[in-house]
This record gives structure tokens, sequence and C-alpha cells, in this order.
């Protein structure tokens, strides 16, 4: 294969995989900030999230920012844990278009962090930054490619909860971002301990 | 709602307890050399991950890139890139000659060399290094040869693959 399709199918794997998991709790918590007929609110925030960290993986490969590992591991999970508790606090506020757009500001900020931890497994994928520009496309395609797929099982799993199953909506929502809240506050904390 | 956030803490932990951040990934470059007939290698690994492999052969702590590097870490490198890394060229097995290694920071390149190829039209790469440590290693292989240029993702479900240049 080209090198552009391993690097595509890395970014693939890497956000539906294991290694993946705290950007795929992220993605659970954008999606419990939506109610299912909210798909254009689910569009904004997503693609938020989609600018936020392309422009910070570009900037982190090429040495613009640079912030310690450890400290974007930390920060990751309390992206998690803000946005949960976000959306456990404003549940029942009707949303402004203003306020959606303080919102997709928060989320391109979150973004950014999470393009931070995106570039260090990157970064481990690289010789001497060789083909740094060819890799950082192919693996951030494969990243969205990725995320597209994260966000259509979670949204069946929305549909057959609440639709199917009958779950209220808001007890749906609830159970989402309570787990990934609770999920969170462990990382914090163990990366917090961590020396 | 009580019986909702019993089962959240539990799916929490369980993913809590599962979920460690690390990247099992080498990279390893292949390039064919026309002037001088040779096929140039050159593999990228973390130490931490290298050392880990290595003591499967029963080394201990080779304290490799630090001044307390083990003599033998050489002699030990060998034998498990020699069970682990070797190249056909159109059919016929090869045998690569060590050349050295540096590291810089938490990283280690290997440096091997393969003589007496002048061209290469299938060449077959077996790379399962660390796969017997790591279930999830990805072992990145980068080969050029002229303005060709070919990758292969090898893994513990695929330790080898064959490329035509």
């Amino acid at each position: 294969m080209t090198a552009f399709a391993a690097f595509f199918e890395l970014g693939f794997q890497h956000i539906t995989g294991p290694d993946g998991l705290d950007h795929i709790v992220f993605l659970v918590v954008l999606c419990a900030a939506c109610q299912l007929w909210q798909w254009k609110k689910l569009l904004v925030l997503v693609s938020a999230f989609t600018v936020g960290h392309s422009i910070s993986m570009a900037l982190a490969l090429t040495g613009v920012i640079v912030l310690k590992t450890k400290w974007i591991e930390w920060l990751i999970p309390v992206t998690i844990l803000l946005t949960a508790i976000g959306n456990l606090k404003w549940e029942q506020k009707e949303q402004s278009k203003k306020r959606i757009w303080q919102i997709f500001g928060v989320v391109l900020f979150f973004g950014c962090i999470h393009g931070m931890g995106f570039s260090n497994y990157l970064k481990s994928l690289l010789m001497n930054n060789e083909g740094l520009t060819t890799s950082l496309l192919a693996f951030n395609i494969g990243l969205e490619a990725g995320q597209f797929i994260v966000i259509g099982v979670l949204l069946l799993l929305a549909f057959l909860a609440t639709g199917l199953g009958k779950i209220p909506p808001r007890v749906w929502s609830r159970i989402l971002n309570g787990t990934a809240g609770i999920l969170a506050i462990f990382w914090v904390i163990g990366k917090f301990l961590e020396e | 709602m009580h019986r909702f956030l019993i089962v959240g803490l539990f799916v929490a932990a369980t993913l809590h307890l599962s979920f460690r951040h690390a990247f099992y990934v080498s990279i390893c470059q292949i390039e064919h050399n026309t002037a001088s007939s040779g096929l140039e290698i050159t593999h990228q690994f973390f130490i931490d991950d290298l050392e880990k492999g290595l003591e499967s052969l029963g080394t201990g702590k080779l304290k490799i890139g630090t001044t307390e590097e083990l003599a033998k870490a050489n002699v030990y490198l060998k034998k498990y890139l020699k069970k682990h890394f070797n190249i056909w060229v159109d059919g016929h097995a090869t045998d690569w000659e060590f050349i050295g290694k540096e590291t810089e920071d938490d990283l280690i390149w290997i440096y091997l060399e393969i003589t007496d190829v002048k061209t290469v039209q299938h060449l077959k790469v077996q790379n399962s290094m660390l796969t017997d440590v790591y279930d999830r290693q990805t072992n990145m292989v980068h080969v050029r040869s002229g303005n060709d240029q070919q990758t292969l993702l090898l893994s513990k479900d695929k330790m080898s693959g064959d490329l035509v240049l």
C-alpha cells in the first residue's frame, strides 16, 4: 500500500480502537449534548471538535505549540468531565443562537487539546518527521472517517435505547453523561497521581 | 436512577482499568541503494519497548543507551532481530549485517545492511519485532526503490508482507 493508505488506516484504527478510548468518550458526551432530532447542533459540535483537533495537530507536529504529554493526557479527561457536567447542568435550558456559538468556541478549544494527543501518537509513527504533510493529512482523514463511524454507532444506540427501548431521552443522556463523567474523574485523578 | 448510577460506576471502573495510553509502534525504512548495490535498513523503536522484547531472551536489564549499557547488549539485539526480522530478495533468503545503533531520548535507531543487491523485483519482509511482548504491536515498513515507495503494516496477525517493486 501507499504511505497515505497506511496512515489513513492507522488514523482510523486509532480512534475506533482501544487506544482511542478517551477520544471516543469525548464523542459520547458530545452526542449526549444533543437529542436525536438536534442534528444541526450535533453537526456544529462535531465540526468544532474536528476543526480544533486538526489545527492543533498541525501546530503540535510542526513544533509551534509544545505541551508535556503528561499534561495533555490529564487535560483530555478534563474536557470530558467539563462537557459532561455542562450537559447535566444545562440540559433543560433552551439554547439561543448566541449560546451555540459560545459552545462552539469551547468545543473548538477542547478539540485543540485532543489534537495534541493525536499528534503525540502520530509523532511515534514518523522517523525524523519524514513525509510529515502527507502523513498528517492521511492520518487526519482516517481519524475523521473513524469519528464518523463512532458517531454513527452512538446515534444508532441512542435510537435503539430511546426509540425501541423506551428509555426517556433525558434519562439516556444522563446515563451517558454520568458514566462518562465518572470515568473522566477516574482518569483525571489517576493521571494526576502518576508521577 | 440509583440502578443507573451503579451500572455507570461499574462500566466506568472497568473501562478505566482496561485503558492504557501507550502506543505500540515501530518504524522500519528499507532503501535500495543502486549505487552501492545494497539494501539500507533503519529501524526505529522506543527503547523501553525494545528492552522488553530483548528481556524475553532472558537478558535481564540491558540499560541500552545509557553509560551502564551491558557489553552483551548488541549480541542479544542481533539475536532478537534475527528471530523477528528477515528479508527475501526475489525469493532468496538474505543475511543482513548489523551496522550499528544510535539512541536519543526514548528512541533507538538500528542500522542494518544487505550487500550485493543489484536489482530487486520482489521483496518479502518479515517484521514480527515485539509482537511476542505486545499483542497490539504495529510495525510499519516503508520500502523505497528509485521513485517507487510502498508501505507495509505488519502485526501479530500479519508478520510478513510481499512487495512487487
